[in-house]
């Protein structure tokens, strides 16, 4: 105990500069991986293209049992290391789970209730605003849900190949056996993992349209 | 004439929905198409309102052809009603009802006081707007799918089979209801069903569709009467003569003699001399609206003795009940007089048992005749 | 050095640690759903206890996996076990936690109440219904909650090789730290490989289980 504290004294620039990278790190990737992975959805769910849409649903459904270890490894031995490779593993990995229950979330929504709004005289643009993305926004929050926490945990990994952050922390802790290290770079880790599910734990229920919650 | 349907035909990929159709719809009227299912009748309503696009002919509303209108536009001046899951789920039944005036940039307060008529008109209370369509039960939904449809007073109306998913007993007070509406918006309704009894009761005209070609198109009572060939017999089913009853409505044979109007109030003594004078063996009791609140029988006792009784929950016609319907529920209470109420439950007069009979032994007369 | 000239040099190296990958995930399995499964029961008709249950190993489930490992170091280190296969097992069983646990409690409750009822006026007996009924009509989401623990299994056994335990990881984490692109590359493409056959082959499984007449022939 008195170790962790002796550490903590001696390199608080160090850890609250690794915890900053971290978060900067997660959040960087966490808002691209979002735009993008959105984007795709709605474009390969739009009409006529729906048949790219299961396509694609195929392919991130598989897509998720790949270790997040491996895209880091891929992406290191393409684009080399640094923070930009780290952010560009994290959005690649995180992308999967967005784009997957986006594009499941919007083909889900029943044809009759598309038909309905367009016989009552609402554009295509009217119909993906007001109703198709609010009542997939469970779905979607989900989908965003899991790529936080994802990405969150990859964070740590992205230290291997230079993304600094905490695992920086715990690599370090690892190689010298200094159990102190350790257990600083987990506890903010973990600490920062939770803090950040609970944050979309609660923006989940405030974007999840009144009417989706009731139940008979 | 509203809308006219020109050399109508709709090819999906090599299949011929709908072949060469051939159409006028009046201004005011409900019509409705029905057939086997992929007989095109669902095609054509979608081609009014071009969620299908015509392979070929045209399509006039009011003489314009509706290809020349932004689509968009055209929806937006038609009233659409499909199944209850038409409700968006997301949306309270005010912002359902609102959808449309709110594309057209209706001012908030004009939106409040039109989703305040309609949930009237359709005989929900005020409290409902608040809901959402999971807290509503299907018969509910479809109540609001129509005030929806109604939001910005459109011409037209097309209704996409809308009672399909309620039950039977549900069914028949929405159809009720829905007759006492059109009394009051003269709409053009075009209607979707495959239900025959449906069809009758609520069609001024019917149009019957196999294979994508209009087999026949009149009035009800005329295609009743008159089947054009085998096909629309089968589909008119054996009986005919008891169908042709059900055109009749209750309120045109609503008679006001042979029973008491009083008041909740009133003294039993003078009621009571009132019936005897008149031989009346029921009293009717209003309120100061004409509502009907229940009513008192006169029975006579084995020893001779009349005693008054009262009954709070008499059995009601609806004045849109059929002739067959207010004839079964007559069967079913051993009433030969039932009272007759307007929807909103108010009362009307009286239909007798005798006056419906005589109805049918006329209806019998008349197909003798024709058949011969 | 060619790709194919690598490769048979490391023909050997690889194949131990593609089954001292597998080993290690074979081992945590029983823990796993020995732990999980019970525990799914044993909360099935306690929703209060569940919701704590569910909501605890769902906060297991956030903490990073490198981070869990490290913990798991320090912890075991003062048994001696803090290196080699303890902490590996013990980290994948903790994560398949919530997985596995939450989906047998969702399995057990989603069956219809009107099917128990049916079951009972019928005359079949508690355990009778728990084993013909609940059980079968369960074992399809069960299923899906252990093949979930599994795929999850195969990523986090990655990071075995930091603590000692080998596996596929070897190769990424020396590749990167050797900066040898072909050892990094072998040691993906086979991990990956891994867990989309494990998804794929689990998902089969899931058919073969699922009774007939659960199954949507459309």
């Amino acid at each position: 105990m008195a170790k962790i504290l002796t550490y903590f004294l001696q390199n608080q620039a160090r850890i609250l500069t690794s915890t900053w990278e971290h978060f900067y790190l997660f959040a960087v990737s966490t808002f691209l991986s979002v735009v993008i992975g959105i984007f795709t959805g709605i474009f390969v769910t739009g009409e006529g293209r729906e048949r790219i849409g299961r396509i694609l649903l195929t392919i991130t459904g598989a897509a998720q049992a790949v270790p997040s270890m491996a895209v880091v490894a891929l992406v290191f031995i393409f684009v080399g290391i640094g923070f930009a490779p780290a952010v560009i593993a994290l959005v690649i990995y995180s992308l999967v789970p967005i784009i997957f229950n986006t594009t499941s979330g919007l083909l889900s929504i029943s044809p009759k209730l598309i038909e309905a709004a367009k016989g009552t005289g609402l554009t295509n643009l009217q119909i993906l605003w007001r109703i198709k993305l609010p009542i997939a926004v469970p779905v979607i929050m989900a989908g965003i849900r899991s790529a936080a926490t994802i990405n969150i945990g990859t964070a740590t990994v992205a230290a291997v190949i230079g993304g600094g952050g905490l695992g920086d922390l715990i690599y370090t802790g690892l190689k010298l056996q200094r159990t102190e290290i350790i257990i600083i770079g987990t506890f903010l880790a973990a600490f920062i993992a939770i803090l950040v599910d609970i944050l979309i734990a609660q923006a989940e229920k405030v974007i999840t349209p009144k009417g989706l919650k009731i139940s008979r | 004439m509203l809308i006219e349907l020109k050399n109508i035909t709709k090819k999906f990929d090599k299949q011929t929905a709908v072949k060469d159709l051939n159409m006028k719809i009046e201004k005011g009227s409900i019509t409705m198409f029905i057939g086997p299912s992929g007989c095109g009748k669902t095609t054509t309503l979608k081609m009014i309102n071009r969620l299908i696009e015509p392979t070929s002919g045209d399509i006039l509303i009011h003489g314009k052809s509706v290809v020349d209108m932004e689509a968009v536009k055209l929806r937006r001046s038609i009233g659409y009603v499909i199944q209850e899951i038409g409700l968006f789920p997301h949306f309270s039944v005010y912002e359902n009802i609102a959808v449309v005036p709110r594309l057209l940039n209706w001012e908030e307060k004009r939106i409040k006081e039109r989703v305040d008529e309609l949930l009237h008109l359709v005989t929900l209370d005020p409290s409902y707007a608040q809901k959402y369509p999971m807290q509503l039960s299907g018969g509910e939904q479809q109540r609001v799918g129509l005030a929806r449809a109604l939001a910005a007073d459109p011409e037209i109306l097309l209704m996409d089979e809308p009672f399909g998913a309620i039950d039977p007993i549900n069914r028949l007070k929405l159809h009720d209801s829905f007759l006492e509406i059109q009394e009051e918006i003269k709409k053009t309704i075009i209607f979707v069903t495959h239900d025959i009894n449906e069809a009758i009761k609520l069609g001024d005209k019917i149009a019957i569709m196999n294979k994508g070609t209009l087999v026949q198109y009149d009035e009800t009572d005329e295609i009743l009467h008159n089947p054009k060939n085998e096909f629309v017999e089968n589909l008119l089913g054996r009986d005919r003569s008891l169908k042709a009853l059900s055109l009749e409505k209750t309120k045109g044979f609503v008679t006001h003699e042979g029973y008491v109007i009083t008041g909740p109030n009133d003294d039993q003594g003078s009621l009571r001399e009132k019936m005897k004078k008149t031989r009346s063996e029921q009293a009717f009791i209003l309120d100061e609206n004409g509502r009907l609140l229940g009513r008192k029988i006169l029975v006579t006792k084995k020893t001779g003795k009349q005693e008054m009784i009262q009954d709070s929950n008499p059995v009601v016609v609806d004045r849109n009940n059929n002739l067959v319907e207010a004839l079964s529920k007559m069967l079913e209470s051993g009433e030969h007089q039932l009272p007759v109420v307007s929807g909103r439950g108010k009362f009307m007069g009286v239909i007798n048992l005798s006056h419906i009979f005589a109805e049918v032994t006329a209806a019998e007369a008349k197909n003798t005749i024709k058949g011969a | 050095m060619g790709f194919w000239e690598f490769l048979q040099a490391y023909q050997d190296k690889i194949i131990l640690e593609f089954f001292r990958h597998i080993k290690i995930i074979l081992f945590s399995l029983p823990f796993a759903v020995l732990l999980s499964v019970p525990l799914g029961f044993c909360i099935s008709s306690r929703p209060k206890m569940a919701k704590i249950v569910i909501y605890l190993s769902s906060v297991l489930m956030t903490i990073p996996s490198l981070a869990l490992f490290a913990i798991m170091v320090v912890l075991l280190a003062p048994m001696k076990l803090g290196l080699g296969m303890t902490p590996a097992i013990l980290a994948i069983t903790l994560y398949s936690l919530l997985p596995i646990t939450r989906n047998t409690y969702i399995a057990l409750n989603q069956v219809s109440p009107k099917t128990i009822e049916a079951a009972r006026g019928l005359g079949l007996s508690s355990s009778q219904i728990l084993w013909k009924i609940k059980i079968p009509l369960s074992i399809p989401v069960i299923m899906a909650g252990i093949r979930n623990a599994l795929v999850l299994g195969v990523s986090v056994a990655t990071f075995a090789s930091l603590v000692g335990a080998g596996g596929l990881g070897y190769f990424i984490f020396s590749g990167i730290s050797r900066a040898n692109l072909k050892m990094v590359a072998i040691g993906a493409v086979i991990v990956s490989g891994l867990g989309i056959g494990v998804n794929y082959l689990m998902l089969l499984l899931e058919d073969v289980l699922t009774p007939m007449g659960l199954k949507n022939k459309s």
